[in-house]
């Protein structure tokens, strides 16, 4: 009877693992195995005809003397301060203007989330067209009379970085806009009524109730715009290809480029760890940075 | 103080009537409670007077002068909502002022308003905590002085103790009792629980479907019903509504009684009946108007009983009538006795085939 008990409390304790480990197969397979075996081929030389062999921190002291791989850093890192920030705070504006109940704004809505659902491939190559020097955008300007000349906006060395960035920015909008929708909505209409006998006007709501009250989705889009930055890839294999010299290569074009251009897997990989690390420390920041916000927990009261 | 008029006043969602042409004074300084079921349209009436919500057609007047389309800002109201609508990322002491820091008040001015309204509601130990750190009463109590700081001409209330326990309750209806007393505004209060009606009321409205059934003093309510909606809403235990057929029985009991569907027949009150032999008519019966005498020929068979302190209530079958009857003190009888039961006839409440009063002045008086 002991027995039988003991078998069935064992098993009972089993029953969760068993639930776990097909995700945890998944995950061991498709992401843990591939990090520690980043880690270890990073010690290597590895072009992944012959066997990966030992070169210790060979391919770290490669990587601090790169001007390349600095460059891919520093312009990631540009890549972070300016788009980073205005997908943080833009969509809010956003979301407040299409959180009216105005006729047809589900419409609106619909149209600034398309380019979430729109495939980067599309979009690079829609607005690879669109900053074309005959380009629509160049066309706009001129017409305006902001512009005399054309501007080849992806073959200047100052303007591709940015003009790639406006692509991550425009077809990234939508997604955090969703986000701040659904935290405006959370937000009780109450509040806002009372505001509003008390004479706030709407600008001030806006200030004082509904920003504070969204600070912790802005924490959230914080870290998740910071690591979509951090990774940018899509935009710049499609636009521009790392150019022009070099000027729009981030660290994950960086880290392709070695891979699966040059076969110098172990370099690429030390630059992967090295994008793992900054990508981690960003991370904990803002993590730190959001546990310091004051509370504003939505379920308010006891 | 302020006085409120509402003349002709309607609201429509979409193609549904929500506010049927209504008409109602509130005279200034008044306690008027708007009573109702869920639904009935009492917030939505309140939130009219507030200017949260414009109305279809109809005028709203404060001390006769025409708000129907005033801005809710400028209307000098200010609201208790029942979700206390207090801002979460602020503090009680930052929560009070945020309205009058937002319209441009001296800072004097706010101080003395804030001061005033913490020593009215003893909120000077929370002054620096925030929201989430008070108990449900302690967030009623900012919610309340953040509408007191405003020093509205009108105070409106929507159910503000509903998510309040029953102790709580009944302390803060004491406070809320004796802060209209200390301030004295106009005040409109919306609950659909008759107890904070009654004991805070000075008017109270009861309202259904849309529709003001009554408007009157808790006691006229009570003792008065102007229909058996009213009737059957207020009053715990529901009071008991018979139908039948009012026929001749005699001379003993003034010729009068009350043939039910069931075998039963109730005997009417001789000089109190507005009513004649052949008509159909509900008499509605207070379960308190129904006492145990043992003389009685009527029994009841008791199917429940429950004992609330004071007061024990009983339910059962008189016949094949359902019935409630509540009888001050303890639990004599259990369920599967019969009780000898007689009806205060002379307390009986007449209605007519369409739930209106029937009245007979003597009847009352």
């Amino acid at each position: 009877m002991r027995a039988h008990r003991e078998w069935h409390e064992t098993l009972h304790r089993c029953v969760p693992y068993a639930f776990l480990t097909p995700a945890m197969l998944l995950i061991g397979t498709f992401v843990l195995l591939p990090m520690i075996s980043a880690l270890l081929i990073s010690f290597s030389e590895y072009n992944m005809i012959e066997a990966p062999r030992f070169v210790g921190l060979e391919q770290y002291r490669r990587l601090v003397s790169d001007p390349f791989f600095w460059n891919a850093l520093l312009n990631s890192l540009l890549y972070l301060l300016v788009v980073v920030p205005i997908l943080t705070f833009a969509p809010i504006f956003l979301a407040v203007l299409v959180n009216r109940r105005l006729p047809g704004i589900a419409v609106f809505r619909a149209i600034y989330y398309l380019p979430v659902v729109t495939s980067l491939v599309v979009t690079g190559l829609m607005w690879k067209w669109v900053y074309e020097e005959n380009g629509v955008l160049n066309f706009i300007l001129q017409k305006l009379g902001i512009l005399d000349d054309p501007i080849a906006w992806l073959a200047v060395a100052d303007t591709s970085l940015f003009a790639v960035m406006a692509v991550t920015v425009w077809s990234g909008m939508g997604f955090y806009m969703v986000i701040y929708l659904a935290g405006l909505q959370s937000i009780p209409k109450s509040l806002y009524e009372s505001a509003d006998l008390a004479g706030v006007s709407r600008v001030r709501q806006t200030v004082f109730i509904t920003i504070p009250m969204l600070q912790p989705y802005i924490a959230l889009v914080a870290v998740i715009s910071s690591i979509a930055a951090m990774k940018v890839f899509e935009e710049v294999f499609i636009m521009t290809n790392g150019g022009p010299l070099s000027q729009t290569e981030t660290l994950v074009f960086f880290v392709y480029q070695n891979a699966f251009v040059e076969f110098d897997m172990g370099y690429a990989s030390a630059a992967g760890i090295a994008l793992f690390v900054v990508t981690l420390a960003l991370s904990m920041i803002n993590l730190m940075l959001s546990r310091g916000s004051p509370n504003t927990g939505i379920t308010m009261y006891r | 103080m302020t006085s409120i008029s509402l003349k002709g006043v309607t609201q429509m969602y979409g193609s549904e009537c929500a506010i049927h042409t209504l008409d109602l004074e509130i005279a200034s300084g008044e306690f008027v409670v708007f009573l109702g079921p869920s639904g009935c349209g009492k917030s939505t009436l309140l939130r009219m007077i507030a200017g949260l919500e414009q109305v279809a057609s109809g005028r709203i007047t404060f001390d006769e002068v025409d708000v129907t389309s005033t801005p809710a800002a400028k209307r000098g109201v200010a609201m208790v909502f029942q979700s206390y609508a207090l801002y979460p990322h602020m503090t009680v002491s930052q929560n009070l002022s945020f309205g009058l820091r937002m319209t441009g008040h001296p800072r004097k001015e706010i101080a003395r308003r804030v001061e005033r309204a913490v020593n009215m509601l003893k909120l000077g130990d929370y002054l620096q905590r925030k929201p989430a750190q008070l108990s449900g009463g302690e967030c009623q109590r900012v919610a309340i002085g953040r509408a007191i700081v405003q020093e509205p001409r009108v105070l409106l209330s929507d159910e503000p103790l509903s998510n309040l326990d029953a102790e709580l309750r009944s302390s803060m209806r004491v406070e809320i009792a004796a802060l209209h007393r200390e301030l004295g505004n106009t005040m409109v209060y919306v609950t659909h629980d008759q107890v904070e009606a009654m004991t805070l009321a000075d008017r109270i409205v009861v309202l259904n479907d849309g529709r003001i059934e009554q408007v009157g003093t808790p006691d006229e309510i009570y003792r008065l019903p102007k229909n058996v909606f009213v009737a059957g809403f207020v009053g715990a235990p529901k009071i008991n509504m018979l139908s039948g057929v009012v026929v001749a029985a005699g001379s003993e009991n003034g010729g009068l009684s009350l043939r039910l569907p069931s075998i039963d027949s109730i005997p009417l009150a001789p000089m109190h009946v507005p009513v004649r032999s052949g008509d159909k008519v509900s008499v509605g019966i207070r379960p308190e108007d129904i006492a145990i005498d043992q003389s009685s020929k009527l029994h009841m068979l008791v199917s429940f009983v429950e004992q609330i302190g004071g007061a024990t209530n009983y339910f059962g079958d008189v016949g094949k009538t359902r019935v409630r009857m509540s009888v001050s003190g303890a639990v004599h009888f259990s369920a599967g006795d019969r009780i000898p039961v007689r009806f205060a006839a002379e307390r009986f409440h007449y209605f007519d085939a369409d739930g209106q009063r029937l009245t007979s002045e003597a009847a009352r008086a």
